[in-house]
């Protein structure tokens, strides 16, 4: 799509025409996607998205979010109350999610794809309820499956896991390795040493 | 995993009316379990009584039917081992003999413990970080997506075999169709009527077609006929009509098309 002929060229005009495109999009938009639509060099793009978010930041019902590689309008989270009762109008139930099932989301997002088998070992514990509870939920999908002995099904997150946990990408998840934490062993080593 | 026996409030609570079977909100499995018994400092084996193990094991063992093997190996293991750690704490430290058996695989199992619960523990707690942003994420809402139709993604087996059920769903319904009758398409000589009386039928319409003196080919009936069920019916019926010596069969040349006309 070209668009260059009638790309807003002042910074009143894009940040008119971006707030006009993220008031209708019900999914995340990327700021190469703005560029393009607008007109204008993705880093450019970018800023003008960033203006805007700092714009929103304070004195407004809705913020300018960044979550599964895009940018949306949310309703600001002072206003959730409200929201909330409205959603319950609607007969609209938040999502709720076990530990089991966060714990289970945790393995997958950090180890995908991988089999429900690796997930219960990691966990200790079976793992098949709550895989299905999080399909259901749109949460996790199957990826194919692993070569080898009776070819399991891999699970993957997908893209309304990055929605729902306020993700850009997988990447933006801590790494594992700094949320290992040996500390309380090596207490509990050093206390049955002295016992 | 046998945490009736710990002193921890809500695990006690929580384990006495059912056994083993650990399903509580507040904790996600056994290795969950362990986890917060270690941070609380809970978990002090010297304070574990033997005979509250086994009793408590025992009515556990009578209330399910199935235990595994490998459960029960187990519980016997991990209680030969506590049993083993409290005679040793009656002695003096360094008092072993030299002809003491060792422990079967105490040290290993330890470590091996250690290492399960080192691999585990950063998923428990990305899970709780998980849990944090949920409740971020709750405080805000996006404008309702729509329910896209399934797309078939590379791999996505779940795409995939959905689009092969609705064929085959489809499909079965189609068989089924056919099998509950004719539909107002296929009226005419698949109706319900039997083949006698769909032979019948067609004799008499081919006796119109040929009663003037016009011969036909066999060709421009064969196209004319809709369905293979409907070509044999009209050829049952040029054979019973060439029986009863209604229709004269003929060709022009040899090896030449098949005509039919009126023999009567």
């Amino acid at each position: 799509m070209n668009c260059d002929s009638k790309a807003p060229s002042e910074k009143a005009d894009v940040l008119a025409a971006l707030e006009s495109i993220l008031i209708i999009t019900s999914e995340p938009i990327s700021h190469e996607t703005v560029g393009r639509l607008l007109g204008i060099p993705p880093r450019e793009a970018s800023k003008a998205l960033l203006t805007l978010q700092g714009h929103y930041e304070s004195g407004h019902g809705f913020r300018l979010v960044r979550l599964g590689g895009g940018w949306q309008l949310a309703s600001a989270p002072e206003q959730s109350e409200v929201v909330n009762r409205f959603r319950e109008d609607m007969q609209e139930q938040p999502l709720r999610l076990s530990r089991a099932a966060l714990e289970t989301l945790a393995v997958v997002a950090y180890k995908q794809p991988v089999t429900r088998g690796e997930v219960e070992d990691i966990r200790g514990v079976r793992s098949d309820k709550v895989m299905e509870t999080l399909l259901r939920l749109g949460l996790v999908r199957v990826a194919g499956r692993r070569k080898g002995t009776g070819t399991p099904l891999l699970f993957r997150t997908t893209a309304h896991f990055l929605d729902t946990f306020i993700l850009d990408s997988i990447s933006d998840l801590p790494r594992l390795e700094d949320l290992a934490d040996t500390q309380d062993f090596d207490e509990m080593e050093e206390g049955e040493g002295g016992h | 995993m046998l945490p009736s026996v710990f002193s921890g409030n809500k695990i006690t609570n929580g384990i006495c009316g059912v056994g083993f079977e650990i399903e509580l909100e507040e904790y996600t499995g056994p290795l969950d379990l362990l986890c917060r018994l270690i941070e609380s400092g809970e978990m002090e084996a010297s304070r574990i009584r033997v005979s509250d193990l086994i009793r408590t094991y025992s009515a556990y063992l009578l209330e399910e039917k199935g235990v595994p093997i490998r459960t029960i190996s187990e519980f016997i293991s991990l209680t030969a081992r506590l049993l083993l750690g409290k005679v040793r704490g009656l002695f003096p430290p360094g008092s072993a003999t030299a002809g003491e058996v060792p422990c079967p695989g105490g040290d290993d199992a330890d470590k091996a413990l250690r290492k399960v619960l080192e691999r585990y523990r950063p998923f428990r707690k990305a899970s709780e970080l998980l849990a944090e942003k949920l409740v971020e994420r709750q405080k805000f809402f996006l404008r309702r997506m729509d329910e896209d139709p399934p797309i078939y993604d590379f791999g996505d087996l779940f795409s995939l075999s959905s689009l092969w059920w609705e064929l085959i769903s489809n499909k079965e319904e189609q068989t089924q169709q056919r099998r509950l009758g004719p539909t107002e398409e296929m009226l005419g000589f698949e109706s319900q009527e039997s083949d006698f009386l769909q032979v019948e039928k067609r004799i008499l319409e081919l006796e119109k077609l040929i009663e003037s003196g016009n011969s036909l080919s066999f060709r421009s009936l064969l196209v004319a006929s809709s369905s293979r069920s409907s070509i044999v019916v009209t050829l049952l019926a040029l054979l019973e009509m060439a029986r009863m010596g209604r229709l004269k069969i003929f060709q022009e040349e040899r090896f030449g098309e098949l005509r039919f006309k009126s023999a009567v």
